[in-house]
């Protein structure tokens, strides 16, 4: 039996000041672990046994810890939908934020999001839905079983989006879904709005969807806020829940015997729209929706039966195999060729094209988010089309990285390596490395700058070039928060820096 | 910013800059943000990540404000 959480919050980084001010009005908070973690060195070299290096990013575990409320986690880097099973090498972290925050359950996603090319594992980037064939259910089930086996509180499965649409051959979303439950034996994590999603781009609705899932299996519901691109409607996380997703909330949870915890989902970029009253109204909100949980059960599934035999059971040989489906969209969306009829086929589904550009939208903005000053300069200096032809190329030559400190390694390695002729990019590009690298392992760092770099720096933070460009030998040291190099000879404080004379160093 | 030191090493000026400034462009412009929290993994949603646009918004046209021997 699990306890029962209450209404909360997905953690992000631009949730800080919310919780700092108005932690009362929410019960729980649901931390995705992978975001809080760091790949060690920030690069694949890395590497043990081929697995990557996973360590505790210390401060954000140590200022979420710090907030008085419990504590879930939702798994983001290592869903158990594809056929190949989710890295062990999560498991140590994972434990230890079980451990020292009493976490009674936690939640993955029922996707996947990596292949193998060539003779490596690729992550795809993107969590993309699973082959809902019974030979789908069965590499579920066996992925989420690998991952239940080293953990010790139960996992949920959350029902992902889709903006692909349901091929003949594959069972209905609910189905799919009910089958995985019973085959793992494990709960649900029923994300209302990715259903929904579903629903608006085409596939199962959203009602047909919870008659063909258990309804004890239910433990957590996920809302959140969407918008339209391109005549889709996306899982955008884009701010507060409609009025159709309240309603639905509203309708379900009355059926849903054992929900433990409701959360809110907001994605960073669009809560700097939105002020803590907001988000406190929101949370008033969502805690009327959570009041009405359970008062309308009924003790069976109403409805629809559970799954039924999926119809690739019943039809030609046509059906591709997991690892055929798992190739397939992987190529798709990484925009790879293939010479797979299942890829062709594919290709002519437009969901396939939205999502090649939310990949495409996620690895720029991780790139971006991870190297602003040497994106300001290129982008100051060459302009937006020039930039993006640098990006589109280095996303067609390295697959994408779950963790954003390697995209970006991965991106000023490809920038190092083209001939572009722009005054002191290799010291920006050595520097941001640094501060990546420092950011993660708390060495310090010496950098050498042909440029005096902080009025270089200073006027990129500012959205402009410098004036002008004070030559010299330079070098710059990223002190790290141990035992730095401490060899400095003399220093002054910054308020001189201004006072800086060129001939100083001459 | 108060804890940014500058000294001469041998020929060279060396400025040593707290990875708490470093770690984020906008620390330099007093806004608080740590680069560490963006650099874990990504999260969990299937959406459009604006960040891109908003920030490629910030564009300058590079004629106006480029400066001599840039390139």
């Amino acid at each position: 039996m699990l306890p029962e959480a209450g209404i909360g919050l997905t953690y992000n980084f631009g949730l800080q000041s919310f919780l700092e001010e108005c932690l009362d009005h929410i019960d729980v908070l649901e931390v995705e672990p992978q975001s809080i973690w760091f790949r060690k060195n920030g690069d694949a070299s890395n590497e043990v046994h081929g697995c990557p290096q996973l360590v505790m990013n210390e401060a954000e575990f140590e200022r979420i810890s710090r907030y008085q409320c419990r504590k879930l986690l939702h798994g983001i880097g290592y869903p158990v939908g594809g056929s190949i099973p989710p890295g062990d090498e999560q498991i140590p972290l994972l434990q230890k934020m079980i451990k020292d925050w009493d976490v009674p359950w936690m939640s993955e996603h029922l996707s996947f999001n990596k292949v193998i090319a060539g003779n490596r594992q690729v992550n795809t980037g993107f969590l993309l839905p699973p082959l809902q064939t019974p030979e789908g259910v069965r590499v579920a089930a066996g992925s989420i079983r690998h991952m239940s086996a080293n953990l010790p509180i139960p996992l949920l499965i959350e029902t992902g989006v889709n903006y692909l649409q349901r091929q003949r051959y594959e069972m209905e979303d609910g189905c799919f879904m009910a089958s995985v439950v019973e085959a793992a034996g494990c709960g649900i994590l029923l994300d209302l709005h990715n259903v929904l999603v579903n629903q608006k781009n085409g596939r199962q609705g959203v009602r047909e969807f919870i008659r063909q899932i258990p309804p004890e299996s239910v433990y957590e519901i996920h809302l959140a806020g969407g918008r339209e691109y391109q005549g889709y409607y996306l899982d955008a996380h884009a701010g507060l829940i409609s009025r159709e997703l309240e309603d639905i909330a509203r309708e379900a949870i009355r059926m849903l015997p054992n929900v433990k915890a409701v959360f809110f989902e907001i994605f960073p970029t669009y809560l700097e729209a939105m002020d803590n009253r907001a988000l406190c109204l929101e949370m008033d909100r969502i805690r009327r929706i959570w009041d009405q949980r359970g008062t309308r059960t009924i003790s069976k599934r109403h409805g629809a039966p559970p799954a039924q035999p999926a119809p690739a059971e019943r039809l030609d040989g046509s059906v591709p195999s997991a690892e055929e489906w798992e190739n397939a969209v992987a190529a798709l969306i990484l925009k790879k060729e293939s010479d797979s009829p299942l890829y062709e086929c594919l290709k002519a589904d437009r969901g396939a094209g939205i999502m090649q550009d939310l990949l495409y939208s996620f690895r720029a903005s991780m790139v971006v988010r991870s190297i602003p000053c040497c994106f300001r300069y290129l982008l100051i200096a060459f302009g937006k089309d020039h930039f993006e032809s640098l990006l589109k190329d280095f996303f067609s030559g390295y697959y994408p990285e779950g963790f954003a400190s390697v995209e970006a390694l991965n991106f000023l390695e490809y920038l190092a390596g083209r001939p572009i002729d722009l005054k002191a990019l290799p010291d920006l590009i050595r520097y941001e490395s640094a501060v990546i690298r420092t950011a993660i392992d708390n060495t310090s760092r010496v950098l050498q700058f042909s440029v005096e770099p902080l009025t270089f720096l200073r006027a990129l933070a500012e959205k402009r070039l410098p004036a002008a460009f004070i030559d010299g030998e330079f070098e710059l040291v990223i002190e790290g928060n141990t035992e730095g190099e401490g060899d400095t000879e003399t220093s002054r404080p910054v308020s001189e820096l201004d006072q800086y004379n060129p001939v100083f160093h001459n | 910013m108060s804890d940014l030191k500058m000294a001469r090493y041998g020929n060279a000026v060396r400025v040593t800059l707290p990875i708490s400034v470093a770690n984020d462009i906008k620390q330099v412009q007093k806004v608080v943000a740590a680069l560490a929290t963006k650099l874990g993994h990504t999260g969990c949603f299937s959406g459009f990540d604006i960040f891109f646009q908003q920030e490629v918004e910030y564009h300058v046209n590079a004629e106006s404000l480029a400066i001599e021997g840039i390139r």
